[in-house]
């Protein structure tokens, strides 16, 4: 006897019998239907000319709500995504020594564990969680702003999430930043970001 | 029982000795005769070294190649994934079927009520299987394990009086423990 071989829904990770089952079953639907046109014929194709008692009917539309449901919360999901903010903020530990602290990355489809081990193999510095946060040891604000949207673009699928960045108030360094903010607006337009969460700060 | 369980309550990752998965694979075998120790292999290489991954309230998974392979209350019995149950046919296991009206409350975590056996497109466990025995749940029409459970009821008395908790689902598909990625 050989091992049975089972196919697993990428999409719900149910076998594929059970993906009516599942609160994503349309989507799982296409997928089968893409990735094993075989087994799709064999699961659906038959199924639409039956005739079906009043249990399964009733069974089939409680599913179909419960779907409805789930497609709704997904959405809210992905709204809450995309109006979310990244804040990268820049803390002075001593004179001349920095940390940055990235708030916000709860909320997407990311593992902060790993993330935070890939940051300190990137950027060869520490990197730790603290209450859903990530430290890293070192003035890296730029170039992380720049790692985070490419990262969110490849892992996640998502585009043009706002990541700001933010200096944390200090009396030494206000001078500096408003030097910085000037330089910023002589530049023009690639730094508005910059401009932008400094005035956040200021309101 | 597992509906519940998440990343968060890993407490820590064992590699286990050769020597273990030999017996446990001995173990298997006896427990389940229709399993041949050369299909075992294939699931459980000798290769590829077992390990242990401490839960919270004393829960053990036993994993192999990143894929849990069991769960374990304390030193109780050892509780098969449900990716592990679907690798073998249907005959290797003590099974039972429910109709089809049962899937979705299994799958949203219920336990097994007699009607959904004893009606027509269910079957009811063999007479060798006795109370509290692990069984493994089928569904009408469909080919997969949906979830496994502890018998509660004896199968003549899931015939006879046809009313209450007949098997308590201890993993189904969906719950944490299969949505778990170590």
């Amino acid at each position: 006897m050989a091992l049975v071989e089972t196919l697993y829904c990428k999409i719900c990770t149910f076998p594929v019998d059970f993906c009516d089952y599942n609160k994503k079953a349309t989507k799982c639907k296409a997928w089968l239907e893409e990735n094993h046109p075989a087994k799709y014929q064999e699961l659906y194709s038959n199924k639409e000319n039956e005739d079906v008692d009043e249990k399964t009917k009733k069974v089939e539309e409680s599913l179909k709500k419960m779907e409805l449901r789930q497609e709704k919360k997904d959405k809210k999901e992905l709204e809450d995504q995309q109006n979310s903010k990244i804040i990268i903020k820049t803390i002075e530990r001593t004179k001349r020594k920095r940390s940055i602290e990235i708030q916000g990355l709860e909320v997407f489809p990311l593992n902060l564990k790993k993330l935070s081990k890939k940051f300190s193999n990137k950027f060869a510095t520490g990197c730790s969680i603290v209450d859903n946060k990530l430290v890293l040891q070192g003035d890296l604000a730029d170039d992380i702003e720049i790692f985070i949207n490419q990262l969110l673009k490849e892992e996640a699928g998502l585009d043009d999430i706002k990541v700001e960045k933010v200096v944390a108030k200090r009396k030494k360094t206000e001078e500096e930043l408003a030097a910085e903010a000037a330089a910023a607006i002589a530049n023009g337009t690639s730094t508005a970001k910059y401009v932008k969460g400094d005035e956040n700060k200021k309101a | 029982m597992f509906k519940k369980l998440t990343k968060q309550d890993i407490k820590g990752e064992s590699q286990l000795k050769s020597s273990f998965s030999r017996n446990l694979k001995q173990e298997l075998i006896a427990k389940y005769p229709s399993i041949t120790a050369d299909e075992l292999e294939e699931v459980i290489p000798k290769k590829k070294p077992l390990s242990l991954v401490k839960c919270e309230d004393r829960l053990s998974l036993y994993t192999c190649d990143n894929q849990i392979l069991f769960a374990q209350f304390y030193t109780d019995e050892y509780i098969p994934h449900l990716k592990f149950v679907h690798k073998f046919s249907r005959g290797c296991f003590k099974s039972l079927q429910v109709d089809k009206g049962a899937i979705k409350f299994i799958l949203g975590g219920s336990d097994i009520m007699c009607p959904g056996i004893t009606s027509k497109g269910g079957i009811l466990p063999s007479d060798d299987v006795k109370v509290n025995d692990l069984v493994f749940v089928y569904a009408e029409g469909k080919e997969s394990a949906l979830c496994v459970g502890k018998l509660k009821m004896s199968g003549e008395d899931i015939k006879n009086q046809n009313k209450g908790i007949a098997v308590e689902v201890i993993h189904y598909l969906g719950d944490g423990l299969w949505n778990m990625k170590i």
